[in-house]
């Protein structure tokens, strides 16, 4: 036999099962040779891999960060035992002196016990010995995983610069997005998976967010028990990050959960015949992973709390307002997440969202609390201010006792009471601010709106995003209450929870059983009230809360413009983006009769951006005659993040903006002379630049996102306005699956939003909104269709500057891009006179001139 | 009927293996080694005669096989006799230089069985494997680290559907101490001939091909089943999609019964290899031509410029280890551009070619290439000094059959405890692919 260097492929089995002459049984390997990256077993953890190493940026960083995490862990406990246990803390404090010859200065060394004496004291304590014992095993765990995990991603590391083509060095400049579709386009060639011709981003998606897809839905259903009802305290939720790894370990991974595997629930699961038997067993068995939660509780506890001083302590003394600052809470990440969404991409989306919500939260002091504070910091400064003039006068204040710590004291005092007093000059429009917050975060109840002013809405705020010091304190608790929940609540739920997944989960060809809300399957889980009224078939109990299912589509689609979504949930987005379009295009109600229903709402993207925080907004033109426009992207991008603060009316055109990107991108193709057409940069060579562009792309996916989002909420709330809604907020644990009992509506018909009154206290005015809003919708079309045929791009200031002066336009800094500088004319840089309102009803869609 | 000396000699004329009756002097291995290297061309004369000695030789794996004998034998009983070749490569896995010297006890004690003072004894390995005691030496070695091979997501698989083509190579004899591994391996195996003008018409397109069956299983029968649309000669084209050749033959031992109905050929094979089925199809290829070239030539006095665009028509497929051979006038000097790193190209000068080596080529690209060869005496440089010869490819085309013959399934009929494992392969590669220019 001739030495060929082809392979032999296995003949699969079938001589004992088929008849002669069935079908082909042959296991054809196509193509990949070589590569040894077909047919892989464990897509989900495959996946999970790569997409955490990109996000830990290569393998090295990675790889540094967990041997620093090890390294940290043997640190905290060595010291840990040290403090306690080998340092004389006599010598420390002078309570004891000690025998110098020569000189009477305590120096650290004398403070420090000997090293027989501190291993006679360790080896006397029980309990140190318990505790080292303990981390000691912890710390092996995890050596040992840390080992495994190598392992794992050397190979991780080896697929990416072998099959994907990507050297660790660039992977930090490399988008998600780009990753991904290269793994897609290798499938074609190395066939990763077996069971399909082709991976879809939603199939890669389903496999990294399978569990978190299944959590955000039982969050979105109300499964899990996180929301209490406490004598005291009221409403409240308590979901730590200890409480999320039982929840997890228990339906997902652990010993005897619901799972057989990543990928596939097990079979009984799935039939309803011995549904009560299976929450029996669930039940028993969350008792015991409660009970074992309850023996463990001790070790737990002085983990968290020796890690929690480690972590903290040396924050709080450098800053000590950090604790006054907040943080999206675990709770809050599950609420607002979408399904189907990463962990990078909500993150950066909460990031965004941060300082209005902060700004929105810092709106309400109260004005108790400020009186108090204020005499508080006006006593504790005047202390400061003498014992500080003192030390001036004389340093040896400061060796008198507890004078340094008095100063350390008071400082903190004055710097915590500070931050309960409002800044005298700042103003706040609370609904204006969540409406920012909306477009970001993406998903609020129905009856904030409107309320936005209420104390009742900043406290439910406060549950999605706590304050620091809140979490820190909840994740410290954790140990304590974990059991209890899981044992008392969760056991109850058991039921629910088995019927749960047995009615949510699909199993899906490549993917294996994902849960079927992840599927974003309009017709399956639609509510009506979210714009899929007609498209969905949906019981109540099938139906998501907070037109998830839509959102998340809309999401995803956005986010993933390549994907190819089934037919009727193509036409869903295409319908939706349609609608803003046209509402973009600043059709006035009359002008459409036949698009617009009477139900429908009346314009309301002239609705939104009639709202007072349009004024600052910002116009996008494009501007080829800019000697370095290339970076007009980036600039416009930075500007989309300024703008979007006070929400625009510049978002809607930088949506079709964006959607015009998109198109052409998608179409492959530059467009003559295109400069809206981002990709030609990226078809540059040089990663920067493509990092660069990719950057701009995913800023204008994002804002295209917001304001898909704040189009449905409005749409929602003008929907539902009238006849009552449930809402998830206040649904009470009971009735998530029984018909809508509207508990609690506290939105009164509110007034529009539009007609919010316009306080005085809102730095900018708006002579005309109406007008205002017309035309400059009217001009952004115009300046959009205009960019689109001269292909120019250009933003420029303020709606109202532009429209009084006619050409004002405020440029930030560009940056040359390379790869198109079109010589464009320079005349048409600036804008023409605005052009009359009747010419606004005949601009077309203008992302389908563009493709 | 005696064979009177036997010996295998490396392509280097090293004396590998010898045995003799005792009678003949080794003197006439050089004399054969001369012989044959004297010859000019490729293949030299199966049977030589130095005085009145017959050399009788086959050349396999880069060695040359010879048995002399005197006068009266049948030339054609020693050929096939030379097949001792294979039995050789059953036995020790391989047949090079290098297995050849780590078996040479084994070779020896297997001579020892088949020729009993030069009379031929048998050659059936069913038989002959019960006398041999020496193991093979294997010369593969273990290495720890390939870590190409350890892998916790995708090679455990991969090792489980893939094997490498070198797990045939093994020896049949000890797979009793090594776990009893029992395998079958199927290869079918196309060669190529084709001859394109250079107007890029089809002018000849020959493909021969044989399903060969490598054995490490005792006593087992089995069944392999053909694409039923495989059918003979040129009436009983059916469908389009039929697989069709002009003509096959099979091994003797295969029983035909159910190749009619359902193109099932039925067989128990000896342990080892055997050539089960061979067929050809003649002025046909089904497939499309693997590859095209584009030649761009210009010549003038002092030298000569060659484009060439190699295209690839094999999507999704790939060609691996393709070499292109252009000769090129003498005392060329060359000056090349490639078109990626990985291919390298050279001037051989007693061969008066350029070889281009492509290690793999995947379907649907088109590769480039660019030589310039100066001429060492530009005075003497004529237009008939600079034409070209016709340009040869040789390549491997793995996972492709020309004419698309696939295996259906093999089954063993009694049904065995242990699955056996069952391999199989399909390679095209080139016998002569000629494209003149």
């Amino acid at each position: 036999m001739a030495h060929f260097e082809t392979e032999y492929q296995r003949l699969e089995a079938s001589y004992s099962d088929s008849p002669p002459g069935e079908e082909n049984l042959m296991m054809h390997v196509p193509e990949g040779s070589k590569s040894q990256w077909h047919h892989i077993e464990n897509l989900d953890l495959f996946f999970q891999r790569v997409y955490n190493l990109h996000q830990k940026n290569g393998f090295t960083c990675m790889l540094l960060g967990e041997i620093f995490e090890l390294v940290q862990l043997l640190f905290v406990v060595g010291f840990t035992v040290f403090l306690a246990n080998c340092v004389d803390y006599d010598v420390l404090f002078a309570n004891k002196f000690v025998n110098h010859t020569d000189s009477s200065k305590v120096t650290l060394p004398d403070a420090i016990l000997p090293m027989d004496v501190c291993s006679a004291h360790i080896q006397d304590n029980a309990f140190v010995i318990f505790v080292l014992i303990i981390s000691g095993v912890f710390w092996l765990h995890r050596l040992v995983k840390f080992l495994y995990n190598v392992c794992c991603y050397w190979e991780i590391r080896s697929f990416y610069i072998n099959a994907l083509k990507m050297t660790m060095s660039e992977l930090p400049y490399a988008t998600w997005q780009e990753v991904q579709a290269r793994i897609i386009e290798i499938q074609k060639e190395h066939q990763i998976c077996i069971h399909k011709k082709e991976l879809t981003e939603l199939d890669i998606y389903h496999r990294i967010l399978r569990f978190k897809n299944y959590m955000v839905a039982m969050v979105n259903k109300s499964l899990l028990p996180v929301r209490f009802r406490l004598p005291v305290l009221g409403d409240c939720v308590f979901y730590t990050r200890g409480l999320k790894y039982n929840f997890e370990l228990i339906f997902f991974w652990g010993p005897g959960s619901l799972f057989e595997n990543e990928w596939s629930l097990k079979p009984e699961y799935k039939r309803g015949g011995n549904r009560l038997e299976l929450a029996d067993r669930l039940a028993s068995r969350i008792l015991w992973i409660g009970v074992a939660n309850l023996l463990l509780c001790p070790v737990i506890l002085v983990w968290q709390i020796l890690y929690a001083f480690f972590s903290y302590t040396e924050v709080i003394k450098r800053e000590p307002g950090s604790l006054g600052a907040r943080c999206w809470s675990l709770y809050g990440r599950c609420y607002l997440r979408h399904f189907n969404e990463l962990d990078h991409e909500l993150m950066s989306r909460l990031s965004k969202g941060y300082k209005a919500a902060s700004k929105y939260m810092n709106c309400f002091l109260s004005p108790l609390l400020t009186v108090v504070a204020k005499n508080v910091a006006f006593f504790a400064g005047s202390l400061l201010a003498v014992l500080i003039a003192l030390t001036i006068y004389d340093e040896d204040v400061l060796a008198v006792e507890h004078v340094l710590s008095s100063i350390t004291l008071l400082g903190v005092c004055i710097t915590v009471c500070r931050s309960f007093i409002p800044d005298k000059h700042m103003v706040f429009c609370p609904e204006q601010l969540l409406r920012v917050i909306l477009a970001h975060i993406h998903y609020m109840p129905d009856h904030w709106q409107g309320n936005a002013h209420r104390y009742e809405t900043r406290d439910q705020f406060s549950q999605l995003f706590q304050y620091k010091a809140v979490f820190i304190l909840e994740e410290l608790l954790s140990p304590v209450v974990t059991p209890i929940i899981l044992i008392f609540c969760l056991r109850r739920k058991s039921l629910e929870i088995i019927d749960f997944f047995r009615n949510f989960t699909v199993e899906v060809v490549g993917v294996g059983d994902t849960c079927s809300f992840a599927q974003m399957d309009i017709r399956q889980h639609g509510h009506p009230a979210w714009m899929s009224e007609g498209k969905t078939e949906a019981s109540i109990y099938q139906q998501a809360e907070d037109g998830k299912t839509e959102l998340s589509l809309m999401h995803f689609a956005i986010t993933n413009p390549h994907w190819q979504p089934p037919r009727e949930t193509t036409h869903f987005i295409s319908q939706l983006k349609e609608r803003v379009q046209r509402e973009a295009a600043g059709s006035a109600p009359d002008t459409h009769p036949l698009s617009l229903s009477e139900s429908e709402p009346r314009s309301l993207v002239a609705n939104i951006m009639a709202d007072p925080s349009t004024l600052a907004s910002v116009h996008f033109a494009c501007d080829s005659s800019l000697t370095n426009n290339a970076a007009s992207g980036i600039s416009s991008g930075a500007t989309a993040l300024r703008s979007l603060s006070p929400i625009s009316s510049s978002l809607h055109l930088r949506g079709s903006l964006s959607a015009a990107h998109r198109a052409s991108g998608f179409t492959g193709r530059t467009m003559a002379g295109s400069g809206t057409d981002a990709r030609t940069v990226s078809s540059g060579s040089s990663a920067w630049e493509g990092q660069l562009t990719s950057l701009v792309l995913s800023e204008y996916a994002s804002t295209e996102m917001s304001i898909h989002a704040l189009y449905m909420h409005e749409l929602h709330k003008q929907q539902s306005r009238g006849d009552l809604s449930r809402h998830t907020w206040h649904r009470q644990e009971s009735d998530e699956s029984s018909d809508s009992i509207p508990d609690e509506v506290r939105s009164e018909p509110n007034a529009h939003s539009r007609n919010f009154p316009r306080s005085h206290t809102f730095p900018t005015t708006l002579t005309n909104p109406v007008i205002g809003s017309g035309s400059a919708g009217t001009a952004m079309s115009q300046e959009e269709a205009k960019a689109q045929s001269s292909s120019q791009r250009r933003h420029s200031g303020p709606a109202e500057d532009h429209f009084g002066s006619g050409g004002k336009s405020v440029r930030t800094a560009r940056l040359p891009m390379g790869g198109w500088a079109e010589d464009g004319k320079a005349s048409s840089r600036h804008h023409e006179p605005l052009q009359e309102e009747t010419s606004e009803d005949e601009l077309p869609p203008h992302i389908h001139k563009v493709t | 009927m005696v064979i009177s000396q036997l010996f295998i000699l490396s392509s280097r004329g090293d004396h590998l293996i010898y045995k003799d009756r005792g009678e003949a002097d080794r003197d006439v291995i050089d004399t054969f080694y001369e012989k044959v290297t004297a010859l000019k061309g490729d293949q030299p004369p199966v049977v030589m005669n130095h005085k009145d000695l017959h050399f009788v030789h086959v050349k396999q794996g880069g060695l040359y096989w010879v048995a002399t004998t005197t006068a009266d034998s049948s030339p054609f009983t020693i050929i096939e006799f030379l097949n001792l070749a294979a039995l050789v490569k059953d036995f020790c896995g391989g047949i090079s230089e290098k297995a050849v010297q780590m078996n040479f006890a084994l070779i020896y004690e297997l001579l020892d069985e088949v020729l009993d003072h030069g009379y031929i004894q048998t050659t059936s390995s069913d038989i002959l494997k019960n006398f041999i005691q020496t193991e093979a030496v294997s010369s593969r070695t273990f290495s720890l680290f390939d870590l190409s091979n350890v892998g916790l997501f995708g090679a455990e698989t991969q090792q489980s559907k893939v094997a490498p083509g070198s797990a045939a190579t093994r020896p049949i004899q000890s797979s009793r101490e090594q776990g009893g591994k029992s395998e079958i391996f199927v290869d079918v195996i196309e060669r190529m001939s084709v001859v394109i003008g250079s107007n890029g018409v089809l002018m000849k397109a020959d493909v021969e091909g044989e399903i060969r069956v490598k054995c490490y299983m005792p006593n087992c029968s089995m069944r392999i089943g053909l694409n039923e649309e495989f059918c003979i000669g040129k009436a009983q084209v059916r469908y389009g999609a039929a697989v069709r050749v002009d003509e096959c033959s099979f091994h003797q031992m295969v029983q035909l019964e159910e190749f009619d109905s359902h193109r099932i050929l039925r067989l128990c094979p000896t342990q080892g290899e055997q050539t089960v089925m061979q067929y050809q199809l003649r002025d046909e290829l089904p497939a499309p031509l693997p590859f095209r070239l584009f030649p761009t030539i210009e010549r003038d006095p002092a030298g000569l410029l060659m484009y060439l665009k190699l295209r690839c028509d094999l999507p999704p497929k790939s060609a691996i280890n393709v070499s292109i051979f252009i000769p090129v006038p003498k005392g060329s000097v060359l000056s090349q551009e490639l078109s990626s790193p990985d291919q390298n190209a050279e001037l051989q000068q007693q061969n008066r070619a350029v070889v281009w080596r492509i290690p793999r080529f995947s379907g649907g690209t088109q590769l480039s290439a660019l030589f310039k060869s100066q001429l060492d005496v530009p005075a003497l440089s004529s237009a008939s000094m600079l034409e070209l010869g016709p340009v040869a490819l040789t390549f491997e085309l793995p996972k492709l059959t020309a004419t698309g013959l696939l295996i259906r399934f093999l089954r063993l009929t009694p049904v065995q405890p242990g699955t056996p494992q069952r391999w199989v392969r399909y390679v095209t590669h080139s016998d002569s692919y000629v494209i003149r220019i």
